[in-house]
């Protein structure tokens, strides 16, 4: 028996479709033979012989089909019910009630055991087999007493195993539901136009939109729900399949499963099955441990595999997790390498997620040789693979000695997914809500300056993480692989149109646009390809959709671009986007490496972008991009003389012109029908640098040289690009316009270190730059200054050193500057020491939270010379008090 | 006896074309590869696609490949009119896909005998813009006052994709 139960078992493990198709083909035999006996037993003496032959062979398929898959009881039963038939089909009996009575009592069991398979070999089937033996064997007579309660006995399982499955369920061909299916996604877009076309003036012709609208809708959904599945049906086989590998692997594993009634789209299920048991051997081959290890590992000598199923945001996720040794990352590390995957230095860069995501790379295998568990030749590849196909995802974690994590999320349906419209270059594209991760927005000056460039790559900072930046007219417009240059290229475009549009108050295309040309905005929406994320830049967001999934012309597939096609509420055609494609195409996922690198770079180092220009032909020159506004086109021939100044209007204001060879040494300016005008910020008076040629912007970490070239108006200068580059003071060169209000640099330094020892002042800033040039003003009027990057570090100076003033950004990382003062207060030693907040945010609220958490100065970045006197106030109280005390 | 047999090979070698124009050219591809002839010439373009393919097009829910015969035989492009007209493929000549034409012209019936096998002596074929109309050709016929090229909607779409295939692989091959 028990060796019986293995076959069944074993058969449908390997061979889930030779059952399936036996179990549907037995349904069908067995289908009509009920009306056929009974329709035998009302001709009684006189059978119809093809009515005998045809449930005669129906029987007779049934058990040969039975015998070859091993199902004993279902073909001992139908073995003398067939006995039984060959007798009646001879004529040597009638069919009488007796024999159609136990006949039928023979066909419910039969059908009672092909809904459940499996258990087939369970059923007990000695009372009805007995009873058609006797009557084979003796015939009717003696049968009569025992016939009753055979019924009842055999009716009591029935009952209770399939009313609920059998009385209320039809087969239906999936074609037919397919083909539902696509008639109501057709009916849904009529209904769509209907709704563009109704007359909302009309009551009637309003009510009549709306109950279509509805009815659609719900007939829609119905449609669906006949294809959903639960989950169960694929990982309720797991039980057994841990329970069998646990005994070969001579390991103890305990399998949990919740959530196996989450229903999933059928076509989805079937694709699941694969990767899910590839899954799970793998977590009984690879992750959990002998209960040897376990022991000395400290864990429990019973390894679990917790498996649960559960709807979230539309999506259905599998996690699957293990207790077992985790993923050896050190090996993966060295068969990476022996298989000449990737190469020690390329190793090196990687992140600990990335290594893991390596098991993923097609012909890795961490098992040493095929063990018949897990190394059977498919790798975590196909899995991936397998999922992705089905339009979802797949995440993997895992840490070692604690085991191994995977989240499988699948969409619920294939034939109709949620999807984000978005718009690109006139039209409509889909992209599946499932790789949506969110939607970002930015307005204005943000557009040019929040988008970045990381090497080629374009990058916007999110949550302090690089995502890469993809714009899909770039990617639409492009159909070659991106390279390097491709990317470059694309960065240095937008970088030039960003400048572009800075400069242009009105907007010079587009008159239609006019409307929201003072509102620059950018949308993109952030995917994730597993675990990596990017930005797809578009042109508008629409809105959010269920779309109806055609399948792609096989000529287009190989795009490689889009996963599909769809119809739009206005009849028109839209493509789905392929969000790994996209990637893929656009070589991000080789970027990331370098954007990695990039990161560290940026943590370790103080990165700032800075633009290079030139004024006069000679001298390389810089200004760090956060103290430029824009830069604005001009034509020298709207230059107006006033006095022995040049103006130019921009926005309608005056604006000062700055020749940079008038006030420091540098080479003459040239000349030309079109320049710019650099705009700084933080300046109450509006004045512009002249510039001739834009030579460049750069994210480089500046290493100012402070001594090598000190001339007034300069801040230093730095190696950039091979090239020596002159940063400019752009706060002094302000003052050195007018002589005569803040002609002497040095003016305030006397008085602040007349008489007394200089003051100290600890800076707090995390910006190198602001850090440099606030360091190098508060020194060069005499105050000794100690400068660090964030809160945290300012208080292990002030536990360290005595300081008179302190002066510090808010925004910081680690530690920002609100919390610092918090601290500040609260702290034994200099707790009353004044502290000046110098921040670039201007809001009351700001202000409002620096005072309560105990700021003494509020002041905006960056005034020179308020900020001075601010300082220099701040000293005074510093001094009145100390001679008060 | 004799007649019927004469009347059998009759039928059997009269075949039906549905017949266009494309840049003053008559064409015709077998009756019994066209679907239908619609007007909807509203497509979505498909950015990556070679030029010879359009994009597609929503003829009453189910969505068409709308190829540019024009483009496939390497004539100058034109301005999409009022004659042009879409010529929807059956769907086992590849799948769902059709052609843009620049106007619609009869069916014409012709005997099988009359029609001039091109794909027989295809060194004969002049290179460029016929060459490639012979890739897909079938072979032409004399009608009255005008010839009438023949052809095989299979092979057209059949190229079409190895165009897309060839133009694929040499995308990738940059990097």
């Amino acid at each position: 028996m028990g060796n019986e139960r293995e076959t069944i078992d074993d058969i449908l493990l390997n061979d889930p479709e030779m059952v399936e198709a036996f179990v549907a083909e037995a349904k069908e035999h067995l289908d009509s033979i009920e009306d056929d006996f009974l329709a035998l037993e009302r001709q009684k003496n006189d059978p119809e012989q093809a009515l005998l032959d045809k449930v005669f062979r129906a029987i007779h398929s049934v058990k040969g089909a039975a015998g070859f898959l091993g199902l004993s009881k279902m073909s001992d039963l139908t073995h003398i019910m067939e006995a039984l038939l060959t007798k009646m089909r001879g004529g040597q009996i009638l069919p009488e009630s007796e024999y159609i009575d136990s006949l039928l009592a023979g066909v419910d069991l039969l059908t009672t055991m092909l809904q459940n398979i499996a258990l087939s070999n369970d059923v007990d089937i000695k009372v009805v087999y007995d009873q058609l033996a006797s009557l084979y064997e003796h015939g009717p007579a003696q049968q009569k007493k025992k016939e009753e309660p055979v019924a009842s006995e055999k009716k009591a399982p029935l009952v209770e195993k399939s009313e609920l499955d059998l009385g209320n369920t039809v087969r239906i061909n999936v074609d037919i539901l397919d083909r539902l299916m696509v008639q109501a996604g057709e009916l849904v877009l009529i209904r769509n136009q209907h709704l563009l076309t109704v007359n909302e003036s009309d009551p009637l012709s309003r009510s009549i939109a709306h109950r279509l609208d509805l009815i659609t809708s719900e007939l829609q959904e119905t449609i669906i729900s006949t294809r959903m599945q639960p989950i169960g049906k694929v990982i309720d086989k797991f039980p057994r399949i841990v329970r069998d590998l646990g005994k070969s692997l001579g390991k103890q594993i305990q399998i949990e499963i919740t959530g196996s009634s989450a229903e999933l789209d059928k076509t989805i299920l079937e694709s699941l099955t694969d990767p899910l048991t590839h899954i799970i051997r793998n977590c009984c081959g690879h992750g959990i441990e002998t209960p040897e290890d376990r022991v000395r590992a400290g864990k429990p000598k019973t390894g679990l595999i917790r498996i649960s199923a559960y709807h979230e945001a539309g999506r259905v996720n599998i996690k699957i997790s293990d207790d077992g040794r985790g993923v050896d990352i050190v090996r993966i590390r060295r068969i990476v390498v022996e298989k000449g995957l990737k190469s020690e230095s390329e190793l090196e860069q990687m992140t600990h997620q990335d290594i893991l995501n390596l098991v993923f790379l097609p012909g890795f295998s961490t098992m040493e040789k095929a063990d018949g568990v897990s190394g059977r030749g498919v790798g975590m590849d196909v899995v991936k693979t397998c999922i992705e196909k089905i339009g979802g995802s797949l995440e993997f974690e895992s840490k070692t000695g604690e085991g191994t994590t995977i989240l499988l999320q699948l969409p619920l349906t294939l034939a109709i997914i949620p999807s984000i419209i978005v718009t690109a270059g006139g039209y409509m594209y889909a992209i599946p809500q499932v790789s949506l991760v969110e939607l970002v927005t930015l307005y204005d000056e943000d557009v040019s300056i929040q988008i970045e460039r990381a090497d080629e790559q374009e990058v916007y900072r999110l949550r302090g993480r690089l995502l890469p930046i993809v714009r899909l007219t770039e990617v639409l417009m492009r159909p070659k692989l991106f390279t390097r240059e491709t990317r470059a290229e694309i960065a240095e475009k937008y970088f030039q149109q960003g400048m572009a549009e800075h400069t242009v108050a009105q907007p010079t295309a587009d008159p239609g646009d006019s409307a929201e040309a003072d509102e620059v905005s950018l949308s993109f929406v952030v995917l994730k390809v597993g675990n990596n994320h990017y930005g797809l830049v578009v042109d508008r967001i629409i809105g959010t959709e269920e779309i109806v999934v055609k399948p792609l012309h096989p000529v287009v597939k190989q795009l490689g671009i889009y996963a599909g096609a769809t119809i739009m509420g206005n009849g028109k055609t839209a493509l789905i986007l392929d969000v790994g494609g996209i990637a893929r195409h656009t070589g991000i996922t080789l970027a990331e490496r370098i954007m990695e690198e990039r990161e560290k770079e940026l943590k370790t180092e103080d990165l700032q972008s800075v633009l290079l220009f030139k004024s006069g032909p000679k001298e390389q020159l810089a200004l760090s991009l956060p103290l430029i506004r824009r830069i604005e086109p001009i034509k020298i021939k709207d230059v107006e003389l006033i006095g022995d100044k040049e103006y130019i209007s921009v926005d309608g204001v005056s604006t000062l012109i700055i020749r940079l060879d008038h006030l420091l040494k540098v080479s003459p300016i040239v000349d030309q029908e079109e320049m710019y005008l650099i705009l700084p910020r933080h300046l109450k008076r509006p004045v512009g640098i002249l510039m001739s040629m834009f030579v460049d912007v750069v994210d480089t970490a500046v290493d100012l040289d402070l001594s090598s070239y000190k001339a007034d108006g300069f801040l230093g200068t730095a190696i950039i690009n091979n090239f020596m580059t002159l940063f400019l003071d752009i706060y002094r060169l302000v003052e050195m316009l007018d002589p005569a209000t803040a002609g002497h640099p040095h003016a305030l330094s006397e008085t602040a270190s007349a008489g007394r020892s200089p003051g100290r002042i600890l800076l707090l800033e995390d910006i190198a730059f602001f850090r440099h040039l606030i360091k190098g003003y508060l020194e060069a009027e005499g105050y000794v200054v100690v400068d660090v990057k964030n809160g945290q570090q300012g208080l292990e100076q002030l536990e360290e050193n005595e300081f008179d003033l302190i002066v510090s950004d808010l925004e910081m990382p680690i530690m920002d500057g609100w919390t610092f003062i918090k601290n500040v207060r609260q702290s034994i030693r200099q707790s009353d020491i004044p502290a000046v907040a110098l921040t670039s945010l201007d809001t009351d609220e700001s202000r409002k939270k620096s005072m309560e958490n105990g700021f003494d100065f509020y002041e905006v970045k960056l005034e020179r010379e308020h900020f001075l006197e601010i300082v220099a106030t701040a000293f005074t109280k510093i001094r009145d008090k100390a001679v008060s005390a | 006896m004799q007649v019927t047999k004469q009347k059998k090979t009759a039928e059997s070698t009269l075949r039906r074309f549905c017949s266009f124009r494309l840049s003053g050219r008559l064409y015709g591809v077998d009756i019994r590869d066209v679907k239908e002839i619609n007007t909807e010439i509203n497509y979505t373009p498909i950015f990556h696609a070679i030029k010879e393919i359009r994009g597609y097009i929503n003829i009453r829910g189910q969505i068409y490949l709308l190829l540019d015969l024009r483009e496939i035989f390497g004539f100058p492009g034109k301005q999409i009119d009022e004659s042009n007209r879409v010529v929807l493929f059956m769907a086992e000549v590849g799948d769902l896909c059709g052609i843009l034409v620049d106007s619609i012209e009869d069916v014409v019936t012709v005997d099988e005998s009359l029609i001039e096998n091109r794909r027989k002596n295809e060194r004969d074929v002049p290179e460029g813009i016929e060459r490639r109309a012979a890739d897909v050709g079938e072979g032409v016929c004399k009608l009255e006052n005008e010839l009438l090229i023949l052809l095989d909607a299979r092979r057209l779409v059949q190229a079409v994709r190895m165009m897309q295939s060839r133009q694929k692989f040499s995308n990738t091959e940059s990097r």
